[in-house]
């Protein structure tokens, strides 16, 4: 297997478990169907959803399909994936009133000896390996420019 | 120059590895109610499930073509089945001897494989050991855990952990003295089987 098909199933991975494991996450009592949330907030919830697994397949058909610009799927696909993830890191700090846990009983993982929310930790792998699925693929885009 | 930068990106993965691993990493320790990530930290956590989860992956690089998918598909195939036996707490032979083994001989399989052999031992030895840790991993789910979601969060894990060994074995695969460097590695997996070995016939 050559390194830009390595790369690309990287990216892969990154898309399908992105979208496979938030979805699961977030399906049920203590999120989208949680009695205490405000319907929109439900609504808004359910609406990330199905934005996320839409996207995701529109990407990876933008990333496997037969093209002239190899490169621009490649990028994408690590674009969204670290659009999708980085907020995780930032979002807490930036929008007051909004928490990582969904509820004060959430298991932290301790990592080195710091505790850590399970899906910041999530984020942190899934964005590494778009980050190396990018670094692997990338020659696609070089492959691209001696095309053009 | 291409195997050079896949070398320097891939060098760091171990010590990334180490840093996303718990200061004491143990098997097995325990789970909680959030089903689909007590599933899928499980693997990561428990450093048995680890170093053969990754090692399944190094192999499967070693060996090359569709073996990269194969092996580890069959893995994770195993597991779903060994999983689904260990929920519903079926009878087993000695499962920990099993994943002690599991290292033992993936480790083993690090320093013998290569791409002109053939891979249905290791892949017969892989469904085997498959069915071992899944079967650990579901005997172990909490009762309030959801076992669709537990097994689909361990399912994920594995598969991650499959994914950075195909990446750490495509890279050695690059460069003779990461290749090398690997069988090391692959001797020290074996030598930390032998001893979750005694521990599981101790």
């Amino acid at each position: 297997m050559d390194r830009t098909k390595l790369g690309k199933s990287v990216l892969t991975f990154v898309l399908v478990v992105g979208a496979v494991v938030s979805t699961a996450v977030d399906w049920n009592a203590t999120h989208l169907f949680n009695p205490a949330w405000h319907p929109h907030a439900r609504f808004h919830d359910a609406l990330f959803l199905a934005l996320l697994d839409g996207m995701s397949l529109v990407v990876l058909w933008l990333l496997w399909r037969r093209s002239k610009e190899p490169g621009v799927g490649v990028t994408v696909a690590a674009l969204f994936a670290a659009a999708v993830w980085t907020p995780f890191f930032y979002i807490e700090a930036l929008i007051p009133g909004t928490s990582l846990l969904a509820a004060d009983n959430v298991p932290m993982l301790k990592v080195g000896g710091m505790n850590f929310a399970p899906n910041l930790v999530i984020a942190a792998v899934l964005f590494l390996l778009a980050a190396i699925g990018y670094g692997l693929a990338r020659d696609a885009r070089t492959d691209a420019r001696k095309d053009a | 120059m291409r195997s050079g930068r896949l070398a320097r990106f891939s060098g760091g993965l171990p010590g990334l590895l180490i840093i996303l691993l718990p200061a004491a990493a143990q098997a097995h320790p325990g789970g909680s109610d959030t089903s689909l990530i007590t599933g899928l930290m499980h693997p990561v956590f428990g450093l048995d499930h680890l170093l053969a989860m990754v090692s399944v992956g190094v192999v499967s690089a070693q060996l090359g073509g569709i073996n990269i998918w194969r092996v580890p598909l069959a893995f994770v195939g195993a597991m779903a089945v060994g999983g689904a036996l260990g929920i519903l707490q079926a009878a087993a032979l000695d499962v920990e001897l099993g994943i002690a083994l599991s290292v033992a001989v993936l480790g083993i399989g690090i320093v013998l494989a290569h791409p002109r052999m053939s891979p249905w031992p290791i892949t017969a030895l892989v469904l085997l050991f498959g069915a071992c840790h899944g079967h650990a991993h579901g005997r172990e789910i909490t009762v309030s855990a959801n076992p669709a979601l537990y097994t689909l969060g361990f399912l994920i894990g594995t598969s991650a952990l499959h994914l950075l060994g195909v990446l750490i074995g495509a890279a050695a695969r690059m460069q003779a003295a990461l290749w090398t460097g690997l069988r090391l590695a692959g001797g020290a997996v074996a030598a930390s089987g032998a001893a979750f070995l005694l521990q599981a016939l101790g």
